[in-house]
């Protein structure tokens, strides 16, 4: 299934969702969106680059001050926008592949062929909310 | 005419001369070079000034502020500022800024350009050389001024950059509340890729253009990291 807009289906809504708003700078969205697994992962990632792990603790048990939440949020957000440098995400096309993947497409120009996959989205549902727990992007070659 | 003010009927670059000038001959500051026609108006990027040379008017000024190597971009800010003053002030249309290097009309139309060259000395300015060029009609000044608006503007330019240096938090309000940029959604295009939305919320005290989000993310972006600036609430 391949739509866009309002009437995307559920998964494909959140992807959305979250690539918007990693796009504008949304960084309380971003965090609200991503999945407990999802939070782990970019922590991890963030404590093997060098942040403190009782900062990665604050952060997961959403115990941080706001100057340093927001101070990481600001990181994380860029990271992801640094993911999606690139893209031409005003116009990508979110394509639900089942079991929570979500495919984000860019158009080619008419004649070119079909649109091209730039990001793999992975959700989890939990409760009556779907989740983020990963962003990849894809490189061509 | 002002011993301070250089006019030739032709030359490549205002900036080539005045730095020249400033380098060669210690040109003191408020110094301006003035170009009837100027072969190479390159702007911010190397972009190149679209105006014919006979509708624009073509100055470089040498200023010599002193202030530290951290805040190099306010000169940009107040360059800005300058012009859209100097433009409203000369009987012009009402300009506002946009950041970091256009002077624009009401109708967003392009006025003025602006381009900054810095020359540093142990870790300091000696000299930053601030070329402008204004498209004379669209600022609904006479072409037929422009040797007494040249000479008008290098000591508006001097006072506006003392300003900037003695008060900087006063000067940064005057940034933002000139500047059209300020309040509208904004796309920053980066360098060397990528890119930042949000509302443009001010201009700070270092010439920075801080943008926040919905929720609340504040950045600040210095020019050197920036490509381009789109309006995203423009028609």
């Amino acid at each position: 299934m391949s739509t866009n807009g309002g009437g995307l289906p559920e998964p494909a809504a959140t992807a959305k969702r979250f690539v918007d708003a990693v796009v504008w700078g949304e960084h309380l969205f971003v965090w609200d969106l991503l999945s407990t697994a999802g939070r782990d992962t970019v922590l991890a990632t963030a404590t093997a680059r060098g942040m403190a792990g009782e900062l990665a603790d604050r952060l997961r048990s959403g115990t941080a001050p706001v100057d340093e939440r927001d101070t990481y949020l600001a990181d994380l957000v860029n990271g992801l926008r640094a993911e999606l440098a690139g893209c031409d995400v005003d116009h990508l096309v979110y394509e639900d592949a089942g079991e929570g993947i979500v495919r984000a497409l860019t158009p080619v120009p008419p004649g070119l062929g079909v649109p091209l996959p730039v990001a793999v989205l992975e959700l989890r549902a939990v409760a009556t909310r779907w989740f983020v727990e990963r962003l990849s992007a894809i490189r061509p070659g | 005419m002002s011993t301070l003010v250089r006019h030739l009927p032709v030359g490549v670059s205002t900036t080539a001369l005045a730095l020249a000038w400033a380098r060669q001959e210690s040109a003191p500051e408020g110094a301006t070079v003035l170009l009837d026609h100027e072969v190479s108006p390159l702007g911010w990027r190397g972009v190149l000034w679209p105006v014919e040379a006979r509708d624009t008017l073509s100055l470089a000024v040498v200023l010599r502020p002193v202030l530290p190597l951290d805040r190099v971009d306010v000169l940009w800010a107040m360059t800005v500022a300058a012009v859209a003053s100097f433009v409203t002030g000369s009987g012009g249309v009402a300009a506002r800024t946009w950041w970091p290097d256009r002077v624009i009309g009401p109708d967003a139309d392009a006025v003025a350009g602006v381009k900054l060259d810095i020359v540093l000395g142990p870790g300091m300015v000696r000299a930053a050389i601030v070329a402008v060029r204004i498209d004379l009609p669209t600022a609904g000044l006479e072409v037929a001024d422009r040797v007494s608006l040249a000479t008008s503007f290098g000591p508006a330019l001097v006072a506006a950059s003392e300003e900037t240096v003695t008060d900087p938090g006063r000067a940064a309000d005057g940034y933002s509340a000139g500047s059209a940029t300020v309040g509208r959604r904004v796309r920053a295009v980066l360098l060397p890729r990528g890119e930042a939305r949000g509302q443009a919320a001010a201009i700070d005290a270092d010439g920075r253009l801080a943008i926040a989000s919905s929720t609340g993310m504040r950045e600040s972006l210095p020019i050197d990291l920036v490509a381009r600036v789109e309006d995203l609430d423009a028609p």
